[in-house]
């Protein structure tokens, strides 16, 4: 297999997570593109560590597994304060989310 | 069964599998993107998630794999479904797409995929998946350290050598050596975690334990 293969396919699966970032309406849809720029960004760090092989490739799944890590406590936070927006304006649309503009 | 092979040997069982878990990864990438209902949206991210899982599988990373299904599939989307069940989306279609961004998002979203589809076939092309140096191949371990009782002269990496190991007829002493030898990446990337990674793991917990409280903390009601 070529290391191009999961270079590319990640680099795909990073900017459908951008489109669904810009696009979604929903707080809980955008944290969910989030996690597919996060898991393409894992892919890209496996297929590296893949390509070095241990004992020094072996940094890439380290580095992995602590995107995991962070990956849940951010969609931990993320949830609680979607969870705040809904209970203080019953909606989760980021369209109605305005009281900033000027 | 052989590990990653470099590039100039193209192997058709992991061209197949690559591209059989790759179509499925895109398909179901592009549905959360771009379906009108919010719990469609978070199961073709369970289908993202396994396969991309697959596919640390195909690069030998079994650790990280397991972790992905336990981890992302198991606590992440659940959680991700109790948010969309506590903040009452709605169980039937609607327009989650904002309409006049669509153009734009998507003009971005190509630009950036070409740029770095760009940077990346031109910076790795015929680059082969898979270590080229014998030792990194037997995953750090040095032929020499292996006792002599062993014929590696065919083993060409780790899966082999444990093959190898396995039919071998070995004195105890001779097991007792062979069992500190880092022959799964899961035992490489224990000993990195616990040595030279101690200071991030533990900051990772420090971390977890911040979200758990701070999550709390916003999310109970006054």
């Amino acid at each position: 297999m070529l290391l191009n293969q999961f270079l590319l396919l990640a680099a795909a699966l990073f900017c459908i997570g951008v489109y669904g970032v810009l696009v979604r309406k929903s707080g809980v849809l955008v944290l969910m593109s989030i996690e597919l720029i996060l898991n393409a960004v894992n892919l890209n760090l496996i297929a590296f560590s893949a390509e070095l092989g241990a004992p020094l490739g072996v940094s890439g799944h380290v580095f992995a597994l602590f995107v995991v890590a962070v990956a849940a406590a951010e969609v931990g936070v993320g949830l609680a304060m979607v969870l705040m927006l809904y209970r203080n304006s019953q909606s989760i649309d980021l369209e109605k989310i305005d009281l900033l503009k000027g | 069964m052989s590990a990653l092979i470099v590039a100039a040997e193209a192997n058709i069982a992991q061209q197949v599998a690559f591209w059989f878990l790759a179509l499925i990864a895109i398909g179901c990438a592009l549905k959360v993107v771009t379906t009108a209902h919010v719990v469609r949206a978070a199961l073709y991210l369970v289908g993202v998630l396994g396969s991309v899982g697959c596919l640390y599988l195909l690069a030998a990373a079994e650790f990280v794999a397991t972790t992905q299904f336990m981890v992302y599939i198991g606590a992440i989307i659940v959680l991700i479904i109790f948010g969309v069940m506590l903040t009452r989306a709605p169980l039937g279609p609607m327009p989650e797409v904002a309409e006049e961004k669509r153009v734009g998002g998507a003009l971005v979203a190509l630009l950036l995929l070409a740029v770095m589809g760009y940077a990346l076939i031109d910076g790795f092309s015929d680059e082969g998946l898979g270590p080229d140096d014998e030792i990194a191949l037997l995953n750090g371990i040095d032929p020499e350290s292996l006792p002599d009782s062993l014929d590696i002269s065919e083993v060409n990496n780790r899966f082999e050598l444990a093959e190898a190991i396995a039919e071998a007829d070995l004195s105890d002493e001779e097991i007792a050596e062979i069992e500190e030898l880092p022959l799964t990446n899961t035992q490489v990337v224990a000993d990195s975690i616990f040595s030279t990674y101690i200071v991030p793991f533990e900051a990772v917990s420090v971390l977890l334990l911040a979200a758990l409280i701070g999550a709390i903390v916003l999310a109970r009601k006054e």
